[in-house]
């Protein structure tokens, strides 16, 4: 039902607050409450049309009344204003055009005739509907709106007297700074003449009319001496300065008319109005925090007020990619995508400089990320940076400045790299390569998640090695510690690769599926720092770890360009967000954190790299331990393995390359066992069961045995798998074999400081294998030295990787400190009469002994192996040796070791139809008139080709653990096509591999050939000893060799031995392919 | 034929300079065997010239009497001095690419890359990756910022080392960290060049500490022209007269000089000094000061001549005994010493440096402490009192390395870089 308006409602005034936001004062009677029912509808037509529009109740000098604002769409015709109805409980009522149209007036003269007069204690509510009146209808506030609010507002507000500053004046107040954080906070400084300043009500009036009283927890103050000695007063208050935080309910966008009022605790009110437009700079934004900051106190509470704004200040950003544009012909399958969001130029430079001269660039996609302030100076100097450089590049610019965060976000768009690095433009690499190294680390590492290099200052000392979180020392929040930050990068607890708690987000590489999986680079922090440790904590709730890598990186962190808050400022406004959203997360990483010491003490910063009980970053770490219950029926009657514990280790062994293994074993019957570490079949350690354990005893006093059950050994576990699983044996006299446990674990590639001359290319292979031909072929190449390969077989590397291997073990390296002396070999520690001791007074040497010993150990007998082979070189004198190329037996040790030490070495694997090698190896054992090869070892020649199996195993398993490093020869291959084999081959080495190269070394070795091969030779001619086992083996040993080999062979490339007795039920699965 | 190009920071003709000199006698020398093909570029503007660019739309012009001598002109401004490139890169990726571009030299041969910066061996080596690039060291300055002096600045103390701390103490303004991209970016430079020749062994190892490979740096002394050969000056009972020779700088030590007069001319000790230096002038006033106070308390023993041209040096060093380089820096290979040596006078000179080295004390000359004014005081007054060991200082003087003979050794040098990068370039 409609009706007409009653003469009680009446329109009676209307004005434009901004295109399409209309203002109503509608006079009437009517409670509060009424407003609630009210809907606002424009009739178009015969249609009806509902309004956005609200009500505030108003009396004033005129009456009571109505304020309205009314939203109006674009699409509405203007006359509609002339058929606007409003609706309550009572039915709808239609404003008659006219009314409108003569009421409508000027905002001033809207807010003069109308609202000046409203009660006192109203007018705030006021000033505050007409100012989210913009926001309430979803219209964009303009210029031209806060221009009108300013006006409306200083005819509506109540005005008090203004400041008087004379000596005697009893109040005063001056607001001499506004300082915009964001478009709703603000931070105001200024000063209160009274004597007692902290119990005055302080007020603000945003420009807009927004008011807003801060509460004690947002307000802080300080002494102003120069105030009070203004006011002629002899002693200084405390309290006159203050700093105040505000938050409006709506945005600010004007530059003038804040206004403070202060009603005294003697009940006068003055006022003030800021003298100076509104500081929207972003030093003065950086400013202000620092001082809100250092204001605080230790309580935060001012801060933790603050972090709203803080937090929606880089969110709030309208930062997009406006536009891309390559310098030069980017990778188009890259590996790496660098991304360095610059807010400067002067590194730029630097950073080219150093990229120049790194091959990692050809496959990397290097994208620089600009805001707008900086894309003038870049158009000009790109072109020239990429013909000066000849480094390509991308320039991803923004429409507006973005925080770190934003920019990486942005940047990282387009990034197409497997890997992401983000990186800041104060961060220059150290050497080139170091993104493969990063990258190698990466792929390495079990569920890792982000790698970064070690960051240093110019003078060498660490600038971030990672981080660690600990207690506040002033607050309940947790702090972001940099452990060794400018101590030396050469003292060993920052060496790495670590595992750390967090990163540095000034340069971090984690793969670009993940970094979008895990949502980017969080934009809450403020810029300067927390980004990092954000990231880190995400991957950690992920299950993914962070490590620092053994590459370092110089981070000129003084004059970053990126400019920061204040340091302290900006660490504790992100130390207080980390804690707020990853407390609990925290608190577990700290707590699992060795107990080294106070947090904050000196020998907590040299273990930082121990981030928790689970022992990430020590040389070993295990990760599960099963024991297996004794069966009842079998030759055990009980058995117990107390250690190793998954993530704990004893303190003699703890962080180094090596584990301590101790139990319990009794035999059923009592009879004596021995008990053995093994890996698949190998024997790592083995003991007796012979220790008194009084445990034992007390659960078995009547068992025969139990009083010599017990056992402990030490394990090293150089030669191992890094990811390795091993099983503790207990063995009766008879031989019986009962698996009471197994051990999984981990361990960290072994590293030196060694920096060789020459990289291994190793042939790892069996006997008759065509191997000294192929060390011949590269002992002539010009990048190649090896020694005599068929006079003497050189083991040069074999030889000092064994002797690592032996006085790396605890067992070698604990009779330094701890002897048992024997005769014979006491030193390596074998035949050691006890057991090794698990506890010794003194944890450090031991710990030192199986960890940095065993890496400089490492590193001189690749000092020894580089010297033969730079002696060598000296007199062989080839062109430019890069290499040094010796054969190497299949085993655990030599290669691995070989591969973890020399990361740029090569390997070669080469493999000989093993019916050949059988061959082979008989008729060379019948030249010679002796036995040799394992044939010795058997019996008759089927027993050997049985026994060669093994062998065979070996080489496949060998190809399986290394291919993706190795490069595969078969001998058929270099025999038949020698020069496609070597180009490969040589290609593989990264050496020179043209046809003349070639060429030239088929040829200078074949002159070298009929005098060393006549020994060797036992095929009429080289290429009949190709497929020689299908005419001098019996059907009966091609039947066995089927058996022995035929899925070896298959899984190598070999034809099937034609023979009934193929063993057809062998597959490649059966040999773990 | 093959073409060298000679690239220097100056050309004698716009100012005197040792390094200028002795990179203008060398393709002089060059153009004149015959052997190769030669070509000058020298930087031209302020500071070593005060003309702007003299053609409107280029860097280059023409020195005018030899149409193979260049100028090219940047301004002082253009050039980052603490890292020694220009602000704008188009200098190289341009103007310096195009005059390669369009001469193709064979051969490129830096004396000096002060004003112009070391991008211009890059751009080199990005242009003409197959032409075998040469860098004369002059002195210090891609190590030591201050001049190139290895001094220190506010006390002048001897410096052997540069490193970012140490560099910052002597520039508050410029932070260990410039001082550290500095030192990157100026290697990184370096990197392109083939052989590196140094005039004196202990600059040479200078630059093997810092860090350049030994290997790439060939100690060979500048070649000098020969000079004609003027009598002895007469033996009047005793050798009583000195000459000094060269700018008078802070670094040159004239200051040092003057006092040890002081202490002479107290003594009333019969010597005279000859002071033939320039640019007093242009020196900072405190400085300025202490040597117009240390003539006017020296007068009696001093004669204060001024400049003088190259033209009349040989007069001016005929009239002398003695020839006295009292440098409190290390030197180079100092050219005084070398035309001293070529002219026959016995030397006086700091005991430090490549002075200690091309001067053997007693053979070719007498040493004093670095510095200190009582010791040469001290050594003039032995020089002067004993006429037989002027005699015997004398005779052991053999000249200065003669132009012929260094000529000889970089034509061999340029010969065997071309072979071997013509291999570098065929295995390509």
């Amino acid at each position: 039902m409609t009706r007409p308006i009653v003469r009680e409602e009446q329109l009676a005034g209307a004005t434009w607050l901004a295109s399409g936001l209309l203002a109503l004062v509608i006079r009437g009677p009517g409670s509060e409450s009424e407003k609630l029912g009210w809907k606002l509808v424009a009739r178009q037509g015969e249609r009806d049309r509902e309004l956005s529009a609200r009500a505030l109740r108003i009396d004033s000098d005129a009456g009571a009344g109505w304020l309205v604002s009314v939203g109006l769409p674009n699409d509405l015709p203007p006359d509609s204003i002339g058929r606007l109805a409003w609706e309550d409980a009572n039915g709808k009522r239609v404003l008659a055009p006219a009314e409108i149209s003569t009421v409508l007036c000027s905002p001033s003269d809207f807010a003069r005739t109308h609202l000046s007069g409203v009660d006192h204690s109203r007018r705030g509510h006021v000033l505050e509907f007409l100012a989210s009146a913009c926001r309430h209808h979803g219209l964009t506030p303009t210029p031209e709106l806060a221009a009108r609010l300013v006006a409306m507002r200083d005819l509506v507000r109540t005005r008090y007297p203004l400041t008087e500053i004379k000596a005697g004046t009893r109040h005063a107040v001056r607001l001499e700074r506004v300082v915009a954080i964001d478009e709703r906070s603000f931070w105001l400084t200024g000063w209160i003449h009274d004597p007692v300043p902290t119990e005055a009500r302080i007020e603000f009036l945003s420009p807009e009319g927004i008011q807003v009283s801060p509460d004690s927890a947002a307000i802080t103050f300080h002494p102003r001496p120069d105030v009070d000695k203004t006011f002629g007063e002899l002693d200084v208050n405390p309290n006159s300065g203050f700093h105040a935080l505000v938050e409006l309910s709506e945005p600010s966008d004007s530059q003038d008319g804040w206004v403070m009022v202060v009603r005294t605790v003697d009940g006068d009110e003055i006022e003030d109005a800021a003298r100076t437009p509104v500081d929207r700079s972003e030093e003065a934004r950086q400013q202000a925090i620092g001082m809100l900051v250092a204001a605080d106190g230790g309580e935060l509470t001012v801060l933790r007020q603050a972090l709203p704004a803080l937090s929606r200040i880089s969110t709030s950003e309208k930062c997009e990619v406006d536009e891309v544009v390559d310098y030069g012909h980017l990778p188009a399958d890259p590996s790496f995508s660098l991304v360095i969001p610059l807010r400067a130029i002067d590194r730029v430079e630097h950073q080219l400089v150093e990229f120049a001269r790194d091959p990692d660039l050809a496959r990397t996609q290097l994208i620089f990320v600009l805001p707008p302030v900086l894309e003038a100076a870049v158009d000009r100097r790109a072109p020239d940076w990429l013909e000066l450089f000849r480094v390509p590049f991308r320039i991803v610019k923004l429409t507006a400045p973005g925080s770190f965060a934003r920019s990486v976000n942005r940047g990282s768009g387009a990034a197409t790299g497997r890997l992401l690095m983000i990186m800041r433009g104060d961060v220059i690499p150290s050497q080139p390569g170091w993104l493969t190294r990063l990258s190698e680390l990466h792929d390495a590492t079990p569920s890792v998640g982000a790698v970064g290099p070690r960051l240093l200052h110019s003078d060498g000392s660490i600038a971030n090695a990672g981080i660690r979180f600990v207690p506040g020392r002033e607050s309940a929040t947790w702090e972001r510690d940099i452990p060794l930050r400018g101590y030396s990068a050469s003292l060993p607890a920052c060496a790495g690769p670590r595992r750390v708690q967090a990163l540095s987000d000034a340069c971090m590489m984690l793969r670009t599926d993940c970094f979008r999986e895990i949502g980017g680079m969080s934009e809450d922090y403020v810029d300067g720092g927390g980004h990092g440790a954000e990231l880190s904590l995400r991957l950690a709730e992920a299950g993914l770890e962070s490590w620092v890598g053994d590459v370092d990186a110089w981070w000129l962190e003084r004059q970053s360009s990126w400019p920061g808050l204040h340091s302290l400022a900006t660490a504790r406004v992100n130390d207080l967000l980390l804690t707020q959203r990853w407390g609990p997360a925290i608190a577990a990483m700290a707590q699992r954190s060795d107990a080294a010491g106070a947090p904050a003490s000196p020998a907590a910063q040299l273990n930082f790299p121990l981030v928790g009980s689970d022992r990430a970053g020590a040389p070993v770490e295990i990760l599960d331990v099963m024991v297996i219950e004794p069966r009842h029926d079998g030759h055990l009657l009980d058995a117990s393995l107390l250690r190793p514990r998954r993530g704990e280790e004893v303190d003699a062994y703890a962080n180094t390359y090596g584990f301590a293994v101790q139990g319990w074993v009794i035999a059923d019957g009592g009879g004596a066992l021995k008990v053995e570490v093994r890996d698949g079949q190998r024997t790592l350690r083995h003991t007796s069961a012979q220790l008194r354990r009084d445990d034992v005893m007390a659960k078995h006093p009547a068992l025969p045995g139990a009083q010599r059950a017990g056992f402990q050994m030490v394990v090293g576990t150089l030669g191992l798998r890094r990811r390795f699983e091993l099983q503790v044996d207990a063995v009766s006299d008879d031989g019986l074999r009962t698996t009471i446990a197994s051990i999984a674990g981990r361990r960290r590639t072994l590293r030196s400081s060694y920096a060789p001359s020459l990289q291994p290319t190793l042939i790892t292979t069996l006997g008759r294998t065509g191997s000294s031909w192929l060390a011949l072929l590269l002992s002539r190449h010009p990048e190649v030295v090896a020694y005599r390969p068929f006079q003497n077989e050189a083991r040069v590397a074999s030889y000092w990787m064994e002797a690592l291997r032996a006085m790396a073990e605890p067992s070698s390296y604990i009779q330094a400190i701890r002897p048992e002396l024997y005769q014979g070999h006491w030193w390596i520690g074998d035949e050691r009469p006890s057991p090794l001791p698990l506890q010794l007074a003194e944890p450090h040497m031991p710990q030192w002994l199986g960890s940095e010993n065993v890496e400089v150990l490492a590193g001189f007998c690749q000092s020894r192996i580089d010297a033969f082979y730079s002696e060598l070189a000296r007199v062989q004198e080839p062109e430019q040796p890069r290499y040094f190329a010796e054969k190497c037996w299949p085993d655990e040790v030599t290669p691995r070791l070989m591969a973890e030490l020399y990361p740029d070495g090569r390997e070669l694997l080469l493999v000989r139809d093993f019916r050949d090698m059988v061959c082979s190896i008989i008729g060379f054992n019948a030249k010679r008139g002796f036995a040799s090869f394992g044939r010795e070892l058997t019996h008759s020649d089927e027993e050997f080709i049985r026994f060669l199996r093994g062998s065979a195993l070996q080489m496949l398993s060998s190809w399986s653990e290394n291919k993706h490093r190795a490069h595969l020869i078969r001998y058929e291959d270099l025999i038949l096509d020698p020069g496609a084999t070597l180009e490969t081959m040589f290609s593989y080495l990264g050496i020179r591999n043209d046809a003349a190269t070639v060429d030239e070394v088929i040829k200078s070795a074949t002159a070298l050939l009929p005098h060393v091969q006549r020994a060797h030779q036992t095929s009429t001619s080289v290429a009949e000893s190709v497929g020689r086992w299908k005419t001098e083996l019996s059907p009966e040993h091609k039947a066995i060799c089927e058996e022995a080999f035929g899925d070896v062979l298959n899984a190598f490339g070999y034809e099937p031995t034609p023979t009934e007795a193929s063993a057809a039920s062998r597959s490649p699965e059966s040999v773990g392919l | 034929m093959t073409k060298v190009l000679y690239v220097c920071h100056n050309h004698p003709v716009n100012r005197p300079g040792g390094a200028e000199a002795y990179a203008a006698e060398l393709y002089e020398a060059v153009r004149e065997a015959g052997e190769f093909e030669t070509l000058f570029v020298a930087k031209a503007g302020p500071p070593v010239s005060t003309m702007d660019a003299r053609h409107a739309g280029t860097r280059f012009a023409l020195l005018g009497e030899d149409p193979q001598v260049y100028f090219m002109y940047t301004d002082r401004g253009e050039i980052d001095m603490i890292l020694g490139t220009a602000h704008e890169k188009r200098i190289y990726t341009e103007d310096w690419r195009t005059f390669l571009e369009i001469h193709q030299p064979d051969i490129v041969h830096f004396q000096h890359t002060l004003f112009l910066g070391y991008d211009m061996v890059r751009e080199t080596r990005n242009v003409l990756p197959d032409v075998p690039i040469i860098y004369t060291l002059h002195e210090f300055l891609p190590i030591c910022h201050h001049s190139g002096q290895m001094v220190k600045k506010v006390s002048l103390d001897l410096c052997d080392r540069a490193s970012p701390r140490r560099c910052h103490e002597c520039f508050p303004h410029i932070s260990e960290d410039m001082f550290f991209l500095r030192e990157r970016y100026i290697k990184s430079a370096l990197e392109s060049v083939d052989l590196f020749i140094a005039p004196s062994h202990q600059l040479r190892e200078r630059y093997i500490d810092w860090g350049l490979p030994e290997e790439k740096i060939l100690f060979e002394d500048y070649g000098r022209l020969a000079v004609e050969p003027f009598a002895d000056p007469p033996d009047a009972g005793r050798r009583r007269r000195i000459g000094y020779f060269g700018q008078i700088t802070q670094y040159k030590g004239v200051d040092v000089l003057l006092e040890a007069m002081k202490i002479l001319q107290a003594e009333d000790f019969n010597v005279e000094l000859w002071l033939c230096g320039a640019n007093l002038r242009f020196q900072a006033p405190a400085f300025r000061e202490k040597v117009k106070g240390l003539l006017d308390e020296t007068s009696d023993v001093v004669r204060f001549l001024g400049s003088y041209q190259y033209s009349q040096q040989a007069a001016l060093m005929a009239a002398v005994d003695w020839v006295v380089v009292p440098s409190l820096w290390w030197e180079n290979s100092p050219l005084v010493i070398q035309e001293a040596l070529m002219y026959g006078r016995p030397i006086i000179t700091s005991n430090i440096g490549s002075m200690a080295e091309k001067v053997r004390d007693g053979v070719q000359g007498l040493h004093f402490i670095v510095r200190d004014p009582y010791s040469l005081a001290d050594v003039i007054r032995r020089a002067v009192s004993d006429p037989a060991l002027w005699d015997s200082l004398r005779g052991q003087i053999n000249g200065a390395h003669p132009m012929d003979a260094h000529l000889r050794l970089i034509s061999d040098t340029y010969r065997q870089l071309l072979a071997s990068k013509a291999v570098g370039a065929a295995a390509r």
